[in-house]
């Protein structure tokens, strides 16, 4: 069990440091992300501490190396996972793929959403800098989908039942 | 007995939070994961380098661009030299003579995005590196200057980040010209030039000398539009660096000398 969660956090850690130094290093169009995709695919599989850990790494990573003084990535992580749990739990009770896209999507817009005001908030104060979104936002979002895609697909596979790709409607 | 609400215990923690990260109590923590997880970052920028250099599909044309600025850097070294009755001689000894001498350090976090433009680099205060001093590239080429520091790390704000001000003189002029200013999505303008001044396209721009911990004559770009009515008190003009900043992953950083550490 303890080998496990190491194994567990040092896969973590991998991640969020590829995030760091080896995604920005890429060509933007292939500047793919690890973290998010994997703490949602872990929220899908209703590992909900494994997925809060994987967010709470990332966002601490991110922050020992890019913290101005303000915006700090473990606080608007930690808001917007609570926001997305509490979604999740009250309103999309359907599993589907669509949901799960949805949500990684609410969650990557949310991070910018905060990012900038929190920016904004720090100028005020004298603290940080502008936010800018990415140039290459679009690629950031495609690639996150399909890696959830991908590893929803393969836990989908390796448990031995289909994703189901679209929601059944009333009376179907 | 009652319990707390579990919304009520979530608000805390995070208004707790961040109290903790705004009052920098866990700037020990900081800097010591920093040394920590060093050598992953380099490693990391290491296997992502060498994939995207293997997406390059002009290698060529590359090589043609970063030998005509080393010859770029080479003319403007020599010209200040010249100007300077000083004769010939090698890159390491000028800095000596000028007072500076230079670190080397590795990109390990690339930010190109909108007004933003930095790196972080895996020197820091131990390496006695301060606010303000310049970075260049391995041709002399200043890129940018230090704009926040760590015990091991710090942050590089590029020439294009919109924050970024330098003050710079034409090659030749001997004085001080204009302000460089960082326009964001890697543009930069000349401004506060006098209409005096005789601004011409492709002319080299170089660093004026006057801010305390950058060296004079360290070449920065060409001047590509220059615009503004001779009737106008200024006037500016857009400067094309002479580096590709998402190809760079070595620097070197300027250092007065005396803050160089006693081996």
């Amino acid at each position: 069990m303890i080998i496990r969660w190491i194994l567990f956090l040092l896969g973590v850690l991998l991640f969020a440091m590829w995030d760091i130094s080896g995604a920005s290093f890429l060509p933007s169009w292939i500047s793919i992300r690890l973290i998010v995709p994997f703490a949602f695919f872990c929220f899908f599989t209703e590992r909900y501490r494994h997925a809060f850990i994987a967010l709470f790494v990332g966002a601490a990573v991110q922050d020992i190396f890019r913290w101005d003084g303000f915006d700090s990535a473990l606080l608007r992580w930690t808001i917007i996972y609570g926001l997305m749990q509490w979604l999740a739990e009250r309103f999309l009770t359907n599993r589907s793929l669509y949901v799960v896209c949805f949500l990684v999507l609410a969650f990557q817009s949310l991070d910018w959403f905060s990012a900038w005001m929190l920016s904004g908030i720090g100028i005020v104060l004298g603290f940080s800098s502008s936010f800018s979104l990415p140039d290459h936002w679009i690629s950031i979002l495609v690639w996150e989908v399909l890696l959830t895609v991908i590893g929803y697909g393969i836990i989908s596979w390796s448990d031995g039942r289909l994703v189901r790709f679209k929601s059944k409607g009333y009376g179907s | 007995m009652t319990t707390i609400p579990r919304w009520l215990r979530y608000t805390l923690g995070i208004i707790l939070l961040g109290v903790f990260v705004m009052t920098g109590i866990f700037r020990p923590i900081q800097n010591w994961a920093q040394s920590l997880l060093l050598p992953m970052s380099r490693w990391f920028v290491g296997v992502s380098s060498s994939i995207s250099t293997s997406q390059n599909p002009d290698d060529r044309i590359q090589d043609l661009e970063n030998r005509l600025t080393a010859v770029t850097a080479d003319y403007v070294r020599l010209r200040a030299l010249e100007e300077e009755n000083r004769g010939l001689k090698a890159q390491a000894r000028f800095l000596d003579r000028s007072g500076y001498d230079s670190v080397g350090a590795r990109v390990i976090r690339r930010e190109l995005e909108g007004q933003r433009a930095s790196f972080l680099i895996d020197r820091g205060r131990d390496d006695a590196l301060e606010i303000g001093q310049a970075v260049i590239t391995d041709n002399g080429v200043m890129i940018g200057k230090i704009s926040q520091i760590y015990d091991r790390v710090a942050e590089v704000v590029l020439l294009t980040d919109a924050k970024s001000r330098v003050a710079s003189a034409l090659q030749g002029e001997g004085r001080l010209t204009g302000v460089l200013e960082g326009k964001g999505n890697g543009a930069m303008i000349l401004t506060y030039v006098p209409s005096s001044a005789q601004l011409k396209t492709d002319q080299l721009l170089i660093t004026a000398g006057t801010e305390e911990k950058v060296p004079a004559n360290l070449p920065i770009g060409f001047v590509s539009i220059v615009r503004g009515q001779p009737t106008d008190p200024f006037i500016d003009a857009s400067i094309e660096s002479l580096v590709r900043f998402d190809e760079v992953t070595l620097v070197s950083v300027l250092r007065p000398t005396a803050l160089a550490p006693k081996l």
